[in-house]
């Protein structure tokens, strides 16, 4: 799989202000980005303005109450004078479609001048005894990064690796120069964590000057969880090629 | 006659298909059985550390008092009732009620020694190990 390829997309630019942040929530370590961009859509509403087509999977559309949606979708969103675009997706997107996907959420990024806020997880092998995870940050822009520690709400990532999609969007990022954001919560690696998408709102909130209720999201974990066992057996199948158990290893670094 | 050769990369793709029907299939396996029996396959987490083997069990509504565990040489098999009814998809009238997960451990355990404890909705229970291990001194 070429690098550089681009998954075919379609995206309604007309009404999108230039910097409008792209918060990316695609299903990865413990569903938390899928938790978070779903729960920004369902708490401040949104409209699709385009969709990225996942060329290594065969045709697959969702269903909501008998409206036809592409499974992989970009939201915008209007809310307290504010606008975001969300993108997330009903299915986990398969290794192959690493590379092309990210390629082309960076294109759309960089048509809007947008900065890319990437939710996701990072596996915590004790979670289970961690009431409160933490939120790591880590950005390619120096203002975005003090951006995201003036919300004293997440510490820098200072050591470790990075796999899957967020790594192929830093990637691509650099060659188009497109400011990412990575904000990785402590989760559970195999278990949707709604706990872990929580306290990642609650950074959002803060970073984006929004006021998002965690509560109902915190009293709902449980349905949550049970809503998103299937797609969480499917994200796990399919990111089995993926070294998420890199991101528990310290990287070997340089030897002084 | 000349056989066109295939690249290595068209035998990785066609070993990475094989391998997402593979996975494809098991997942409608499950998906089937649960159909058919009304109860949840669990998704679950097994880990091994030196001294003991630790089964992570996820069961968001199942009542901590409820859950059965049993072992039985390296089989562990969990059961447990929900307090949530779950339609597995619209127009299908069928609901589960229970979690059943059955797990093949790697070598044979055993509950009296086993640490259990349910929190947030995860079953955690640590299986000592059994074997003994033996120092042999090195000259």
């Amino acid at each position: 799989m070429a690098r550089t390829e681009v998954a075919p997309y379609f995206f309604e630019k007309r009404g999108i202000r230039e910097g409008t942040p792209l918060i990316e929530g695609l299903p990865e370590v413990g569903l938390v980005g899928t938790i978070v961009s779903s729960y920004l859509a369902s708490r401040l509403g949104g409209d699709a303005v385009g969709y990225i087509e996942i060329t290594d999977l065969p045709p697959i559309l969702a269903v909501y109450n008998s409206k036809i949606m592409e499974p992989c979708r970009i939201l915008r969103v209007d809310a307290d004078n504010r606008q975001l675009m969300v993108l997330s997706s009903d299915v986990p997107i398969p290794p192959r479609g690493f590379w092309p996907v990210a390629n082309s959420i960076v294109e759309i990024a960089s048509s809007t001048k947008s900065p890319v806020i990437c939710v996701s997880g990072i596996p915590e092998p004790e979670r289970l005894d961690i009431d409160r995870p933490k939120v790591y940050y880590l950005s390619n822009d120096e203002g975005l990064g003090e951006m995201a520690a003036a919300t004293g709400t997440a510490e820098k990532f200072e050591n470790g690796f990075l796999t899957g999609i967020k790594a192929a969007i830093l990637k691509g990022a650099e060659r188009r120069g497109v400011k990412v954001l990575l904000a990785l919560a402590q989760s559970h690696l195999n278990y949707p964590d709604p706990g872990a998408a929580a306290e990642v709102v609650i950074f959002l909130n803060k970073l984006l000057g929004f006021n998002i209720a965690v509560e109902p999201l915190l009293e709902q974990a449980e349905q949550i969880k049970m809503h998103l066992r299937d797609l969480m057996r499917r994200t796990t199948s399919s990111m089995a090629p993926v070294p998420v158990g890199l991101e528990l290893e310290p990287p070997p670094g340089y030897i002084r | 006659m000349y056989r066109r050769r295939r690249s290595i990369f068209d035998l990785m793709r066609e070993l990475e298909e094989e391998m997402e029907a593979e996975v494809e299939s098991m997942l409608t396996r499950i998906k089937e059985l649960e159909l058919a029996s009304r109860c949840l396959e669990p998704l679950y987490e097994l880990t091994e550390g030196p001294e003991e083997y630790v089964l992570r069990v996820d069961m968001p509504g199942a009542e901590k008092d409820k859950v059965e565990i049993q072992a039985s040489g390296r089989i562990v098999r969990i059961y447990a009732p929900c307090s949530y009814t779950v339609p597995f998809r619209e127009g299908l009238k069928t609901c589960a009620t229970c979690y059943r997960l059955e797990v093949e451990m790697p070598a044979r355990v055993s509950l009296e020694s086993a640490k259990r404890r349910f929190k947030g909705g995860v079953l955690e229970i640590r299986f000592p190990k059994l074997s003994r291990e033996f120092r042999i001194p090195v000259e």
